[in-house]
Formats: structure tokens, sequence, C-alpha cells
């Protein structure tokens, strides 16, 4: 990951190989589950989800620079598609591990249908399309009450199970998510440094200036999305297992909205950057449940600080805190 | 031989007639320029060769071969590329960085690293900014790296876009000197420039164009003889 230039937050690590670095924490989180308990080992699952979520979206818009506001819409398409293939709505049973490729094709596919008709929009007409889109589906899903049951939702579908291994409590989930996590950071970091990665960096600094250098714009635009997508259908999938019941509600602007903050808080386009902006963004809603009534005044106070004083977020990747301080 | 046929481009700007009829020829081993002031359609005749633009009439040949139907990445691959208007660097990758970019449709790393090394040797002040962001670069320097950028596709035809934009005169002539270098070692090129009196002093042919349109075409020492172009493109008081 990007290690070369570690932001201040982070300066006391500089001594560690990063390898070490990740190493150690993911032994850490993998210790964690048996001091914390069920409930926030929950929380940390939920937070998991939106990680992947993140580190998703983030291929989109940190990576290839394409404001996506309607991202939630993979995620309900990963989510739906497993709940009715895998549950008593159809009678349908098929098993977890073998959904997982079919969610993610189709949050693919997804996301590709989106990608073609706003292959040729920038920056704001393009934030209008997608935003609207992701609310389409979620309307359709809403509306279309023969198959999704509509706002009644799915209920009863099955647990995540893995060759005879049936995921049933927090810690299962906990460490199936995790997985997850590392998955996603993997590959989106192999991504970043590939000929891929290198025709998102070109397109998102000047898209005329790549397509002179014989970038094929309209297929990295593509791809982005895809890629994109595919990450929120590993996520909608998982989270569908997990709940056991999914309703279009789940599925709304917000989860968008706040995968893009998380993003944002995070530092666009770097991978650790969305780990530690999902882990704030979803875990101190919970922490502040002390102040109940306060809650979101207290966080929305915490993320106008933020953006205040770190604009280019807790961990910005290197090119990326370039780009801000050219801004500002 | 015969390496660019451009022939009767017209091109629009929406309902903006920009290209009213556009025809030119770079043979090989050529420097040809073409010379216009603002808004007479350089820029847009090297788009337009370039695949940006699509020309609503009229049709371009590469090696004789048609490319105003595909798309620039695909143009590019046959071995056109540009170094654009206003330079177009990426600024916030380091001058290195930018260099590969420029080789992005080449996997012959081998080959890649010569021609970086080509690049380094005839620009050395790139070398000794390799690591630096190209957007602190000075004008001069950043126009060198997009040139050298466009050179890193091993372009079989090099369209440069007024390359003396916003330089000193000092830079300018260095620039120049470095473009007749290229052209020597084997690269034709296609000069687009505002600054005649310079252009003249390297390329081998040029064309004049106003409004849209060719209205002289001829080798440059023809053209510096020509009273019109000394009095519009070269700034002389003819005495009548």
């Amino acid at each position: 990951m990007e290690s070369q230039a570690l932001p201040s937050t982070l300066r006391p690590l500089r001594g560690i190989p990063p390898w070490l670095r990740i190493g150690i924490l993911l032994v850490f989180l993998a210790a964690l589950p048996p001091f914390i308990g069920n409930y926030w080992t929950h929380v940390l699952a939920y937070i998991g989800i939106y990680v992947m979520l993140g580190i998703g979206l983030n291929v989109v818009v940190g990576f290839a620079g394409l404001l996506d506001l309607g991202y939630v819409a993979f995620y309900a398409i990963g989510a739906y598609t497993y709940a009715l293939l895998a549950s008593p709505k159809f009678g349908i049973h098929i098993p977890f591990w073998a959904m997982l490729p079919v969610c993610v094709a189709l949050a693919a596919l997804g996301g590709t249908l989106l990608g073609i008709p706003v292959l040729r929009m920038r920056g704001d007409y393009l934030a209008i399309v997608t935003l609207g889109f992701g609310e389409i589906i979620r309307i359709v899903m809403n509306n279309l009450d023969s198959i999704t049951n509509g706002p009644k939702g799915i209920l009863r579908i099955d647990p995540a199970a893995i060759g005879g291994f049936k995921f049933t409590t927090p810690t299962h989930y906990y460490y199936l998510i995790l997985v997850g996590c590392i998955l996603s950071a993997f590959v989106a970091d192999r991504l970043n440094n590939s000929r891929i990665g290198r025709a998102w960096i070109a397109m998102r600094e000047d898209q005329d200036a790549a397509a002179l250098m014989g970038i094929h714009i309209l297929r990295y635009k593509l791809l982005a999305f895809t890629i994109g997508a595919s990450f929120a259908g590993i996520g909608g999938i998982i989270f569908a297992a997990r709940q056991g019941s999914i309703f279009p509600d789940d599925f709304s602007l917000m989860v968008s909205i706040n995968v893009l903050c998380l993003i944002i808080i995070g530092g666009m386009g770097s991978i650790p950057g969305v780990i530690l902006g999902a882990v704030v963004l979803i875990g101190i809603p919970e922490v502040l449940r002390a102040v109940a009534i306060y809650r979101m005044l207290a966080f929305g106070a915490l993320l106008i600080i933020m953006m205040i004083f770190r604009p280019s977020g807790f961990i910005p990747s290197a090119r990326r805190r370039l780009e801000l301080k050219e801004e500002t | 031989m015969e390496l660019l046929k451009v022939e009767d481009i017209h091109t629009y700007y929406g309902s903006i007639h920009a290209l009213q009829g556009i025809s030119l020829r770079v043979m090989e081993g050529e420097i040809v320029t073409l010379i216009g002031s603002n808004g007479a359609g350089k820029t847009t005749t090297l788009n337009t060769i370039s695949g940006i633009l699509k020309p609503r009439k009229g049709a371009v040949y590469f090696q004789g071969e048609r490319i105003d139907p595909l798309r620039p990445h695909q143009i590019v691959a046959k071995g056109v590329c540009q170094s654009p208007e206003g330079r177009k660097i990426f600024t916030r990758l380091t001058v290195q960085e930018n260099l590969e970019m420029g080789a992005f449709i080449r996997t012959d790393s081998e080959g890649i690293r010569q021609d970086l090394d080509r690049v380094y040797q005839l620009f050395p002040r790139l070398r000794e900014r390799r690591r630096q962001v190209a957007g602190t670069l000075s004008g001069g320097e950043q126009q060198m790296l997009a040139i050298g950028r466009a050179l890193m596709s091993r372009p079989k035809l090099l369209l440069l876009d007024e390359p003396s934009m916003g330089l000193a005169p000092v830079l300018v002539e260095t620039i120049f000197d470095i473009i007749s270098d290229i052209n020597r070692q084997g690269n034709p090129i296609l000069l687009v420039e505002q600054n005649a009196l310079m252009a003249f002093l390297i390329a081998h042919r040029g064309y004049v164009i106003q409004s849209g349109r060719i209205v002289l075409e001829d080798s440059v020492e023809n053209l510096q003889e020509n009273e019109m172009v000394r009095k519009l493109y070269l700034g002389e008081e003819i005495e009548t």
C-alpha cells in the first residue's frame, strides 16, 4: 500500500516496514472478537461492510476520478440477488459460495450498464445521473411487489455457508467480512499499481491528454464502473446473508452518501484512508450512543471540524495530497 | 513518400464551420509547418488529425490508410502522436511518470527504456528533474516534457501544437533547435505555429491557414519571399 509517504498522523510508524505494519494490524483484528463481546464484534463487522463498499467506490471516485452518487445500487443488486435465490421467497436455496460469483457478476454488469449511458459525461452531470440510477434501483425494489415483496422486504434469507460450515454467530461473520476486506484491499491495491491504474490516473489528471497518450478513455471509464461495482456485489451478498432479511430502505441514498463521506474523510484514493474513514464514520455514531439525542449533532459537528482542519483526509494518498495543496 | 494526407476536411463545433476544406500533406522526413493567427483553425486541424474531433466531410490518410473514422487511441497506435497546445502535461505526476505515460500503448520495456534515455539526451533538464512533480517545472521545461512525452510513443509522425507559446525567446530557440534535431534523427513533424519567424527557420515546407482555409502552400524559401506572409506573419513593413 502507499506507504512511501506517511502523513503526520502515522509518523511514529515510519520505522516499521509496511508488510509488518499490515501483519500486526491483521493479527490484532483477528484476535479481537473474544475480548470485545458480541455487540462490538457486530459493530466492527458492520464497519467492515462499509470498508468493502468504500474500497469499491474509491476505485471509481478516488482512482478514476468519476463522481458516482448511486453506488448503493450495486450493493442492492448484490444483496437482492442472493436474497431472491437463497430464501423461501421462491423456495430456491442456492448455496452462498455459489452465489458469491453470481452476485459479483451481476453487480459488475449493473456497473457496466450504468457506465454506458454516462460515458461522455463529466463532473456534475455524471453525479446527477448516477444519483438517479441509485434511486431507481431502490424504487424498483420498493415497487416490484411480486418479486421483491416491496417494502415488506425479503425474510429468512439463508445464512452464509462455505462447504459444510455455516456462519451463524457475529464472530463468524466478523471473520468472513475481515477476509472480504483483506481481499478487497489487496485487489484494489494491485489495480492501483497496474497498467489500468495508470490509465485511470492519466484520465483523472487530464482526460484529453490521456486520450492523446493512446488511452482508450471509454474503455477505462467503463472498467472503473464495472470493477468498482463488483466490490459492492460482495458487500451486498454478505450483508444479506448476515442480516437474514433485507428491505428497500437498507439501500437508500444515505448509504451512497455515507460511503462517499468515508472516502473523503479517510483520504481519497488511499486504501488505508478508506479503512480508517469507515471506522470513524460508521464507528463514531455507535460510540456516541452515550449522548443519545445529541448523537447526530455531535457527529455532524465532528465532520465539519474534520473537513476544516484536515481537508485531504486522515491518510491521503501521496498524489491526492498534492492535488489538494494546489487547490488551496 | 507520402506519410500524411489530409483531404478537404470540414470540421464543425456545433454549428460553427471551423475548418472549411483543409488539405495538406506531410512527406517522410519533412518538417511541415502550419502557420496562422489565433482562431484560424490550426489546433482544430491537429485535433481532427488526432481523432479528438471528427470531420463532417473529407478524409485523413496516414501511410495510405484512412484514419479519420478511428478513435484517438487507435490513431496513436498507428503512429501519430500529438504534443497538445498549452502542453497539457500531467501536473501532479513526476517528470518520469509523465514520460512513462507517453509510452502507455507500448509493452516493450527495453525499447521504452531506450526511448526514455533518448528523451533525456535531447532534454538534459528533464533528466535532472525526473523525480520532480511536473507542475513545478518552468514553462519551457513543461514544453520539453510535452514534446518528450509525445516522443515516448515512438511516433512515425509527430504533431506539435505551438511549442513556442508563452516562452521567452531564448527558450523558443532552444526548443526549436531540439525539434530540428528530432527531425534529423528521422522523425517527420507537423509543426503548428503562430511564430512564423521561428517555424520558417527549421521547416521545409509550409501552409498558411486563414479562417479555416489554406490560403497558401509553398516551400519555406518561397513563403519567406511572399509579400502577404511577410506583412501578416513576419511583421515586416512593406514599402509600396
